[in-house]
């Protein structure tokens, strides 16, 4: 019926594709060791589009978690072709739990490869490795790798710190904590509100932590630096008792669990749901 | 009927001849087992995330090749001159219309199945359980939607040229696909005449949304009511009839000419 034509558009387009995605995939799978900074080969080529896709694919892993259900939208009206499409598709507030949690995973790892720099995923991913899906060496993996590709961010530090003492390994955590203290002095990339959260927050565990590890000077100096950052009642009065020399190392390990524990708070306001103890969350 | 089978056939051979669906079957492919290397920070837990990207594909590339394949049906008979020797057999312009949108629905059909297998065997795999029934019922409304897109393609294509209707029905697809299931969040914003005409476009529009429930397949929301399955499938049907007969108010009067600039 038709005689034959030159290649269509189409293919030219395929093929280009194909050897685009391959060499990205060649250049996604090399490992990354150079220090924060320094753009891949593979980030070089994607550039800025990079943030966007892993941004996007960090939603794709938020809405797994809610069992595929979309944020909800303000709308004028309930049209009956949304109200068809709902009876499709659910549309009710539903959260994944248990290991089901790990369906988030590759999203947030397919998140990490499109931008290594973006530590928020690998907290996220810490976070709920550590927590619902059990596996604190996977979350411990998933940082020392974030802290590779991101040495300068005192985040990643914290969060070592966390996973180390929930490990109960003391030693490690306070080293983690002091790299954090270190780099959070460095006004470098950094969330200032975030920052002044994270700040005294970082001083408090260290100060309980040198307590529980029966290192009073190290304690005093760490609630000194925390009164000149930000003077409360309590840092004074803890301050005055370690001065004492009155140094409780069980209460202080037992004060740290309590600094760490957790409880997700869903960060969509389209719902009311009374698990959040059954959850946690990317509260980072 | 016969009639319809012969250019059903030639449409199927002209898409067997070409090399887009081995092209797209192999990217396809490519891209489904890139995926499964993927290491999810360790964890060994059997993630829908190699289907859903895998559908995600499947639904992108055979909705361009269902575009493209049915933008060039008539534009190349008429460039050719072969519409000039078919019409003057015994072949009826309503059964030459009917073949190429039924050897094009067929073929997508065809082409479409392979892309699931693909998916399935992919993610199968590597140890994810679906339910069977649920992406039966996927592909089943998939199926519509290309029956749908096919018959928009050849509508456009019979007054605007190869080019311009691919893409006249790449916007129209988007639009009714991505657009118009918004119009209730953008109303939420508007007022007066604005909201009025957006009212009016969301209620006549096609909602191909309705034909995409790979929600349910994915997150294990279950066999979908077959009330609800049915009347969707239906209501995709009624439209593909009435692009179907658009088209074929157009063709019926249309007038040919050698060298027409298609």
């Amino acid at each position: 019926m038709t005689r034959p034509t030159a290649p269509a558009p189409l293919l030219i387009i395929a093929m280009l594709c194909a050897a685009a995605v391959a060499t990205g995939a060649a250049l996604l799978s090399r490992s990354s060791n150079n220090e924060s900074g320094t753009s891949t080969g593979a980030i070089y080529i994607l550039g800025p589009a990079r943030s966007l896709l892993s941004a996007g694919l960090y939603e794709r892993a938020d809405v797994y978690f809610h069992k595929g259900v979309p944020h909800h939208r303000e709308e004028a009206f309930h049209g009956f072709f949304h109200k068809w499409k709902e009876a499709i598709v659910p549309a009710e507030h539903a959260h994944a739990e248990g290991r089901e949690i790990e369906e988030i995973m590759p999203w947030l790892r397919l998140a990490t490869r499109s931008d290594p720099h973006n530590i928020e995923v690998y907290l996220v991913a810490s976070y709920w490795l550590n927590g619902e899906c059990q596996r604190p060496d996977l979350a411990q993996q998933a940082i020392l790798e974030a802290i590779e590709k991101n040495p300068s961010r005192y985040e990643l530090q914290y969060e070592m710190g966390r996973l180390q003492l929930a490990s109960n390994e003391l030693e490690l955590a306070k080293e983690s904590l002091e790299k954090a203290l270190s780099l959070i002095i460095r006004p470098n990339q950094q969330d200032p509100d975030q920052t002044a959260i994270d700040h005294p927050s970082i001083l408090m565990t260290l100060s309980y932590l040198h307590e529980a590890l029966g290192n009073q000077e190290g304690a005093v100096e760490a609630t000194k630096q925390l009164l000149a950052l930000r003077p409360t009642p309590h840092a004074s009065e803890r301050l005055q008792e370690l001065e004492s020399g009155t140094l409780d190392p069980t209460a202080a390990e037992a004060r740290l669990e309590q600094l760490f524990h957790k409880t997700h708070e869903c960060e969509r306001d389209d719902h009311d749901h009374d698990h959040h103890e059954d959850h946690a969350s990317d509260s980072h | 009927m016969n009639n319809i089978i012969t250019i059903t056939q030639s449409v199927w051979l002209e898409m067997i001849r070409r090399k887009d669906i081995y092209i797209i079957l192999t990217l396809q492919g490519f891209f489904t087992l890139l995926l499964s290397t993927i290491d999810a920070f360790g964890s060994d837990v059997p993630s829908s995330y190699i289907m859903d990207i895998g559908l995600m594909l499947a639904f992108l590339l055979s909705i361009a090749m269902s575009i493209t394949m049915g933008a060039r049906q008539f534009p190349n008979e008429i460039r050719s001159g072969t519409i000039f020797t078919i019409l003057t057999k015994p072949i009826g312009r309503f059964e030459f219309l009917l073949g190429k949108w039924l050897g094009l629905w067929s073929g997508m059909i065809a082409a479409n199945a392979l892309f699931y297998l693909i998916v399935t065997g992919v993610t199968l795999s590597k140890g994810y359980a679906f339910e069977l029934p649920v992406l039966i019922q996927v592909f089943c409304l998939h199926s519509v939607l290309l029956a749908l897109i096919t018959a928009i393609s050849l509508f456009f294509t019979l007054f605007l040229t190869q080019g311009a209707g691919g893409t006249a029905t790449g916007i129209f697809v988007v639009l009714c696909y991505l657009f118009v299931p918004r119009i209730p969040n953008l109303l939420a914003y508007e007022s007066g005449w604005r909201a009025t005409a957006l009212t009016f476009i969301y209620y006549l529009s096609p909602h191909l949304e309705l034909f995409d429930m790979r929600a349910r397949v994915l997150h294990g929301w279950g066999i979908l009511h077959g009330g609800i399955f049915i009347g969707t499938i239906g209501y995709g049907l009624l439209l593909t009839t009435v692009f179907l007969g658009f088209s074929w108010i157009i063709f019926r009067k249309k007038h040919f000419s050698r060298g027409a600039n298609l």
